[in-house]
């Protein structure tokens, strides 16, 4: 077989340190960690867009939110975008096949890949069944002659927002009076970025209600960390691990009580960067890169590359991560990453970051000063070369991408292109104060 | 107005109208118990949830000199119609009751019965192996093994007070160690005292295994999912 078979596992809102390889010692997670062990960990990648249903559409179209037509989970794909199964199975030999959780908005999965599970709004009742197939569909196709590309669909730790009561008081909070060792707060969490939308859910939690809230996403984490050791370990003995790529990300971070906020959806780390990992036994060298800005549409380009497909059309932002995982030397790359949402757009470099909201505040960090984002720089005139920069590449991003026009009955899809796009082609908008 | 213990929070909308069955019975006997089990869909501002039923549990138990031989068949409906069958044999351990001695699980979807995931298991000297679909695997067990299955029957008798650890092979698949078994506290559910074990660890978000006064293990509860025992048979 020429082509290895692609695995491409995905959870869902998990903050991109909750992983015990990378430090953490409040979660356990012996399988995250032997992909870890065994690949390439990209620490500077990023969402392209913090919710669900646009980060996904990028992971299958290569394109960002205002290409691909999702801004937001309500809001439908382009129809006439190919998607990563379609094109796969057009243009190679691969078998394209899906289990679990897909949440692209105004696409039928089935129209796409061979599903072998279907999806469950809730992961306790999804994500085992979703593994368990996969596992199944991997030792029943071991000695096939084609390749398979496998994108399995986990759904945790983004249930911990039912289990503490963010949208019900099914909080299970039934430990009292012994509760473990529950997890210290972030060191940002005194700096409330709570959007109101929290505030009537959230913003009666007590401290420990916050600390029992990571506890809770970090055991979710480990149970799908447990599903994606039963894929492992069946690639293992079925004799494919040597002859598989392992793509495992997330579709956006959690909160967990960074700027004391739960979910997802903005542009500070916790919601924004996510943890990617690319192993291969044998093929891929172990290592970290911390240095390049990887986005969510260069998995799709990585995919189709070592497909030996022809990169998904059109796709103006994506690049293959394959120069890295073959050590190239001399390998071009952008200086910045670029994220957007319904409501904000964000750029970082390798030192700042810059998040303009549609509704004219700014906000600007310093992570090299300042890791945890505490300090809202954009009022201070010292910092106008950054944000001169960050227009500049902005502006840039606004002439390259050509933004979705399909029909649109909220007005929101034409606002974002008629005027966040305008303002940024025109670097309007970069002088107003938001945050803490 | 009523206090639901944190326990019982996600079934709270089925507890007024709850009535376990008649049967009373040693869960040291042959017996069936069936739960049926309950998707947590909403709680309304006055405590109360909606709960959507979305499978049932068979477990049956036949005593044997030294242990247990149970047999069980889940089936579910999550994102695929799930049907769990298993055997499984345990002995009888004094720390949480009984403990895995060996195992079968055959797991399938209803739409795709030829398609079907395999795990055979042996818990011997402190050690776990498992076989089947997903290969070949050992595991240290130096603590005693059980599972969700298990655990209603294990613990019916543990009159002590317990904080054991132990290693949980979920679903007869998923291989967990560093677990810990807590218990029993004496909880009050519409006038009724009941005792409630606790179920913590690795990858797992509390578990209650919640016994009436003729400890019966009447209600499970997960964090979304729970079983509330519907029908008790001898066998």
């Amino acid at each position: 077989m020429s082509q290895p078979n692609i695995v491409f596992i995905h959870t869902d809102q998990q903050h991109h340190l909750a992983i015990s390889a990378y430090g953490n010692s409040d979660v356990s997670t012996p399988n995250m960690d032997r992909l870890i062990a065994e690949g390439v960990s990209f620490r500077q990648s990023y969402s392209a867009n913090p919710v669900c249903c646009p980060a996904r559409a990028s992971w299958y179209t290569g394109r960002m939110s205002v290409e691909h037509g999702v801004i937001s989970n309500p809001f439908p794909i382009d129809p006439d975008l190919p998607d990563l199964g379609q094109w796969l199975t057009k243009h190679t030999d691969y078998n394209c096949v899906y289990s679990g959780k897909w949440h692209v908005t105004g696409r039928d999965v089935a129209n796409s890949f061979d599903v072998i599970y279907d999806r469950h709004p809730y992961g306790e009742l999804q994500d085992s069944g979703a593994a368990r197939a996969a596992a199944q569909y991997i030792a029943e196709h071991a000695n096939d002659t084609r390749p398979f590309f496998l994108s399995v669909g986990l759904l945790n730790p983004h249930d911990c927002c039912y289990v503490c009561g963010v949208n019900g008081p099914v909080g299970k909070y039934g430990m009292e009076p012994q509760l473990p060792d529950l997890p210290d707060l972030p060191g940002n969490f005194e700096i409330s970025l709570m959007p109101p939308n929290q505030r009537h859910r959230v913003g009666h939690w007590s401290e420990t209600d916050w600390r029992y809230y990571i506890y809770q996403c970090y055991r979710m984490v480990e149970t799908v960390d447990a599903q994606i050791g039963l894929i492992y370990d069946t690639l293992e003995s079925n004799g494919l691990i040597e002859n598989t790529l392992i793509i495992f990300t997330a579709d956006h971070g959690e909160g967990s009580g960074h700027h004391r906020r739960v979910l997802k959806g903005f542009f500070e780390e916790e919601a924004w960067a996510v943890p990617l990992v690319i192993s291969q036994r044998g093929s891929i060298p172990n290592g970290q890169n911390d240095s390049h800005f990887i986005s969510g549409v260069d998995i799709p380009a990585t995919i189709c590359d070592y497909a030996d497909a022809p990169p998904l059309p059109d796709t103006t932002y994506a690049n293959s991560l394959r120069p890295f995982l073959e050590e190239h030397d001399d390998i071009t790359w952008r200086e910045s990453v670029i994220g957007e949402n319904a409501s904000a757009i964000a750029i970082r470099d390798d030192q700042y970051k810059s998040i303009l909201y549609d509704s004219g505040q700014h906000t600007l960090y310093d992570l090299s000063n300042d890791p945890l984002e505490k300090r809202n720089l954009a009022p201070d005139p010292d910092f106008d070369d950054v944000k001169h920069k960050h227009a500049t590449h902005l502006a840039e991003y606004a002439n390259t991408v050509t933004p979705y026009s399909g029909p649109d009955k909220t007005g929101e899809r034409d606002r974002i292109r008629e005027e966040r796009m305008a303002n940024l082609k025109q670097g309007k908008g970069w002088t107003e104060e938001v945050g803490s | 107005m009523n206090i639901i213990p944190a326990e019982l929070n996600a079934i709270a909308g089925q507890l007024q109208n709850y009535d376990a069955p008649n049967q009373t019975v040693q869960l040291d006997s042959n017996c069936k118990l069936t739960y049926e089990i309950l998707q947590w869909a909403k709680t309304h501002p006055d405590g109360l949830t909606d709960d959507r039923p979305i499978g049932t549990v068979e477990i049956s138990r036949y005593n044997k000199e030294n242990g247990a031989e149970y047999q069980i068949v889940e089936k579910r409906n999550g994102g695929g119609r799930e049907i769990y069958e298993a055997n499984v044999t345990t002995a009888r351990d004094e720390r949480i009751g009984e403990s895995i001695t060996n195992w079968k699980l055959d797991w399938y979807q209803a739409e795709t019965p030829d398609k079907r995931l395999l795990v055979n298991g042996t818990v011997r000297e402190a050690t776990i192996e498992m076989n089947g679909t997903v290969g070949k695997k050992h595991l240290s067990a130096d603590t005693p093994t059980s599972c969700q299955w298990i655990l209603p029957f294990a613990l019916a008798n543990q009159t002590a007070p317990m904080d054991e650890a132990f290693t949980s092979i979920d679903e007869l698949t998923y291989c967990k160690t560093d677990q810990l078994l807590h218990g029993s506290e004496q909880i009050k559910s519409n006038g009724q005292s009941l005792f409630s074990f606790r179920h913590t660890g690795y990858g797992t978000l509390p578990i209650h295994y919640v016994f009436d006064s003729q400890r019966r293990s009447i209600f499970v509860t997960f964090t979304l999912l729970s079983w509330i025992l519907r029908d008790i048979e001898l066998i």
